[in-house]
């Protein structure tokens, strides 16, 4: 007979356990440290060492990816390589929280979305890999040291450079074809090539503006105002900014500034030869504006080299146009530890792996694989040749085009300025009215100026 | 003691068990946070380093902040626009439903069912249909009207009026109470309305209106309150943008906690929206006992 | 007391009825139509998608859209995620809601009504304010980066929950509990035997209202959860177009549809249930 005392009981039993685990599960966290601690300690041992590779997500990337974390495996059969994959447009946000919860990842490229090596860097999250580069690196040996210098601050290095893109001008060979005209120049010298001449080309091949069906647009760029302004010389920050990383007061009103902010606005509204604001922000919804074949030159970096092989037009890269003081942004990505990295020399190890050169080494695979710009400069012949053939130019003429670069190139802003992602976003979003012709260059500095001095980047 | 005290006892203790998730979760969860909230919302703290009280600097901040001031008047533009827009298809809907016709209970359904889908699919979807080139709203208004459509989200003037409208099919969910609170209204009002010759019009206006009007004001507070803390809409399909123009509340407290780590000056900016919302409440509730009749009782 | 004849408007004239017919059945086409939409785009060639002038329906049906999504993202484990995470936490939620509603309806016990009046007074509270302290917390503790900050509040209950069945178990005759007294149960018994059995309408439309948030959050995810083979299918699928250099809007709306349709199924096999619960609580959906 069933006795309904007990089965109270138990069922109150059952109850209370159930609410007492809540209570364990909610608040129970004091004796949470230790625990990790043993398990470090466990860890520490001769078992099998877990490090985590984190990485923003990227289909092109991926075959490399599990390439990499296999046979770096295979020859390392005491670590087990974790890959975390990041979508892009959380990248930033979710590496400085997993910092500052103290749970980076072990092995990470700083630079891979809008903000960069600067801020992690202040972070303090970077570890010092002197030691290890002074204790010998086979795999640095063809490493040029202007690229290594780049992330040496105050005599130590912080990161080993995986991939140097540069940036070009994109164009269209099919547009150019259709209209006739010559393409544009592989020679950064060539003083005749300059924003005039662009603008003559891009009034050419620009037609149908205004029909949203039909418009093919001269000339567009994926470059941010600030680097707008660097290649007519100018600077919208001081250059303090970017050797300490603190923005500090931006420096907005230079002549040139205006002049090449003008000139971009003037592209738009008065000759009617690049899409306007609204136009980008539709097509953006699309995809890459290049992609769509509807502009004919198009400034980007080196990544648009690999992500451009699925265009359905035939495509080259030539010089941007020639301006006194002309500078373009280079974005030389390292490797970096996490400074609080529980197995220091087993990330080391693995990126020692990912920066070999050698024929199926990482940063060989990275360059042949992916289609990315080699850091290591044993690879940039194997690059030339590899690159001149996939999109049908001489080496000769590839290469002319991408050293042009290098030489009149300098870091990109991301990668020095502290929190640029914020600075990036809010340069984009002030300036909308500026590309939509709904206010003046002078009128949006001095609103971005104003949003840039309350957002307190400094606290 | 009598036996009557320890029933009452066991009673209680049981009473305790059975609540015990739930105010171990207010503990934890609830309570404790909202102290805590409030006294970060005095902090400078950027998780890494220990929190540095500031007094009341993070206040004065906000006060100074040009995006605090555009992220709360976009987020109220929205809100007014919102609210009365969806009260309004809903409350339509819902009166136009009441009456007796074929395949009622299928309609229902049919007009329910979009509201349960919402988030980021319906915001890829919505940005698809509104996409100013290829979309299909701006091809008809092309191909059948020859108008060149606006830039819907893309454009600063209509991105705020797009988000509005994308609510059009979530308005089920409003329209399913509003329906509840419609068939439980007595016929014997409306008959009499009848014989003295009042028209359709009348009767809503007159009757339907006043009758529910408690349920107009619980759907609008909690509009309100919906509409105070839009998120996804815009980080789908926005970004915030153009020009600032969606950046809602949310959106700037959720950039200065989890993109700048700037957790007291967060906590600042939410305990600012939880006293928006519950002045705007207050404000509702008060505002509103002229016109809402509570003196008829459904039971 | 016994209820009132309700109103419902009745005979119309014939001019009326056609205008009320169309009004409600063109409606329901506006409605519709964005669902429409979305299934017409993604059975279609992305050629055809940016075809002018634009076609209503797709020329042959690209079924093959709806294979290539699955090779593209990981969107077989985000649904499998989506799927688990919310079948845990939709019971966990409605379990220990139903356990304290009960408390709240049935018992009697010092500061009842007061612990009522925080349950009530938590809901008006937007989430934005125990955001941080939360987060806070589950970072100390090492949670980030798992679903533990998603799961574990799920154990303890909702304050809406909890009014919704509160209200429900309100309007259960007393006199059972009086039965089962006389029979000798305790409050256990009341709940198990008596209360859940009756309040299956609750606990459908409780349960579906957990379940649509719960699918359709966006936040909590965003906040907590950092690789990508943890994300639930709403934070994959706000990735999904992160694989393209242009974005396949024939793909992307095909991965959508995926998205929402376990929603939509489950919506239309409990309906019948969940508006009968919408009814008897007069709650918000």
């Amino acid at each position: 007979m069933k006795n309904p005392l007990t089965k109270n009981r138990f069922l109150m039993s059952v109850l209370l356990l159930f609410s007492l685990s809540t209570v364990l599960a909610a608040c129970g966290s004091a004796d949470d440290s230790n625990h990790t601690a043993t398990a470090d300690a466990k860890s520490n041992g001769k078992e099998k060492v877990e490090i985590v590779w984190m990485m923003a997500t990227d289909p092109d990337k991926k075959a490399w990816q599990d390439a990499m974390v296999s046979t770096f495996e295979e020859s390392h059969p005491n670590v087990k390589v974790r890959l975390e994959n990041i979508p892009y447009d959380q990248f930033d946000q979710k590496l400085a929280t997993l910092i500052a919860s103290g749970n980076a990842p072990d092995v990470w490229n700083p630079n891979q979305a809008d903000s960069g090596f600067a801020t992690y860097m202040k972070m303090g999250a970077l570890k010092d890999l002197t030691p290890y580069i002074d204790k010998g690196a086979p795999e640095l040996k063809t490493m040029d040291p202007n690229l290594l210098n780049i992330y040496k601050i105050d005599g130590k290095y912080y990161g080993v450079p995986l991939v140097s893109n540069a940036t070009y001008l994109y164009y269209n060979k099919d547009l150019f074809d259709a209209a006739g005209i010559p393409y544009p120049t592989t020679d950064w010298d060539d003083k005749s090539w300059n924003f005039d001449t662009m603008l003559e080309t891009a009034k050419k091949l620009s037609h149908d503006v205004g029909d949203a069906r039909k418009q093919v647009f001269g000339f567009s760029s994926a470059l941010s105002a600030n680097e707008m302004t660097w290649l007519f010389g100018g600077d919208m920050f001081k250059p303090e900014a970017y050797t300490t990383g603190v923005l500090g007061e931006p420096d907005l009103m230079k002549p040139l500034n205006i002049e090449a902010l003008q000139f971009n606005v003037d592209l738009i509204h008065k000759y009617k030869v690049a899409p306007d604001a609204e136009t980008v922000a539709a097509s953006a919804q699309l995809g890459d504006p290049f992609l769509t074949g509807k502009v004919g030159m198009y400034i980007s970096g080196g990544w648009g080299l690999g992500s451009y092989k699925k265009a359905d037009f035939k495509w080259g890269v030539a010089a941007v146009p020639y301006h006194e003081g002309r500078k373009v942004p280079l974005y030389v990505d390292p490797w970096s530890i996490s400074a609080t990295s529980k197995h220091p020399d087993e990330a080391w190890e693995f990126v020692r792996h990912l920066a070999n050169p050698a024929e199926d080494g990482g940063a060989y695979r990275y360059m042949n694989d992916v289609g990315r710009t080699p850091a290591d400069s044993g690879l940039f012949k194997l690059w030339y040749d590899k690159m001149g053939g996939e999109i049908s130019m001489d080496a000769a003429a590839f290469k002319q085009v991408h050293e042009g670069s290098i030489q009149n190139g300098r870091e990109a802003e991301n990668h020095l300025i502290v929190k640029f992602n914020t600075v990036l976003e809010t340069m984009n979003q002030s300036l909308y009215q500026v590309w939509g012709g709904k206010e003046s260059v002078t009128d949006g500095l001095k609103s971005l100026n104003e949003k840039l001095l309350s957002l307190n980047l400094n606290q | 003691m009598s036996k009557r005290t320890l029933a009452m006892k066991r009673e209680e203790r049981s009473f305790w068990i059975f609540i015990a998730p739930w105010f171990i979760g207010f503990i934890c969860f609830t309570g404790g946070p909202i102290l805590i909230s409030l006294l970060l919302s005095f902090t400078e703290y950027n998780v890494i380093s220990s929190p540095k009280f500031t007094g009341i600097s993070n206040y004065l901040l906000l006060f100074k902040d040009r995006l605090f001031y555009k992220s709360l008047s976009v987020t109220l533009y929205y809100t007014v626009l919102a609210v009365p827009f969806t009260i309004l298809t809903s409350l339509v809907i819902a009166v136009l439903l009441n009456h007796r016709i074929k395949g009622q209970s299928l309609l229902r359904t049919l007009y329910y069912a979009p509201s349960i889908v919402s988030g980021v699919a319906v915001s890829f979807l919505w940005s698809w249909l509104l996409n100013p080139q290829f979309g299909v709203v701006n091809s008809v208004l092309y191909d059948c009207f020859g108008i060149q459509g606006p830039g819907w989200f893309t454009s600063s003037g209509t991105v705020v009026p797009s988000m509005v409208l994308m609510q059009l099919t979530a308005s089920g969910s409003t329209m399913v109470i509003f329906l509840a609170a419609l068939q439980s209204l007595p016929a014997d009002l409306y008959e009499a309305a009848s014989i003295e010759g009042a028209s359709g019009f009348t009767k809503f206006r007159k009757i339907t209106v006043p009758l529910i009007s408690p349920v107009i004001l619980f759907n609008t507070i909690i509009g309100m309150i919906g509409a105070l803390q839009i998120f996804t809409e815009a980080y789908v399909i926005t970004k915030g943008g153009p020009d600032w123009n969606s950046y809602f509340y949310v959106y700037y407290l959720f950039d200065t906690a989890f993109k700048q780590f700037r957790m007291g000056y967060a906590s600042a900016q939410a305990w600012i929206l939880f006293l928006l919302i519950f002045a705007l409440t207050l404000v509702s509730l008060w505002g509103s006992k002229k016109y809402v009749h509570y003196e008829y009782d459904s039971k | 007391m016994k209820p009132k004849k309700s109103y419902n408007p009745g005979d119309m004239r014939p001019v009326n009825k056609v205008i009320l017919y169309v009004l409600l059945y063109g409606g329901v086409l506006l409605f519709a139509f964005p669902l429409f939409w979305m299934l017409s785009t993604s059975l279609k060639t992305i050629a055809e998608i940016h075809r002018v002038p634009m076609t209503w329906f797709p020329g042959r049906l690209q079924w093959s859209n709806f294979r290539q999504i699955f090779i593209d993202a990981p969107l077989g484990r985000f649904l499998w995620n989506s799927v688990w995470y919310s079948a845990v936490t939709v019971a966990a939620v409605v379990f220990t809601s139903a356990m304290a509603a009960f408390a709240f309806a049935r018992l009697r016990a010092r500061g009842s009504l007061l612990l009522f009046g925080l349950v009530l007074s938590t809901m008006m509270i937007p989430s934005q304010v125990t955001l941080i302290p939360q987060y806070l917390l589950f970072t100390k503790l090492h949670w980030t980066g798992t679903y533990l900050p998603l799961v574990i509040p799920a154990f303890t209950a909702s304050s809406f929950t909890i009014f919704l069945m509160r209200q429900f178990y309100l309007g259960i005759s007393k006199e059972l509990d009086e039965a089962v007294k006389i029979d000798g149960g305790g409050q256990f018994t009341m709940f198990f035997r008596i209360l859940i059995p009756l309040s299956k309408p609750a606990f459908a439309t409780a349960a579906i209202l957990e379940l649509i948030s719960r699918w359709n959050d966006l936040f909590g995810p965003l906040i907590y959860l950092n690789d990508m083979n943890k994300y639930p299918v709403s934070l994959g699928l706000a990735n999904f177009t992160a694989a393209y250099g242009a974005t396949p809007w024939n793909l992307l709306m095909a991965a959508s549809l995926v998205a929402i349709l376990p929603l939509l199924l489950i919506f239309f096999f409990a309906q019948k249930y969940f508006i009968q619960g919408i009814v008897i609580t007069g709650s918000k959906g």
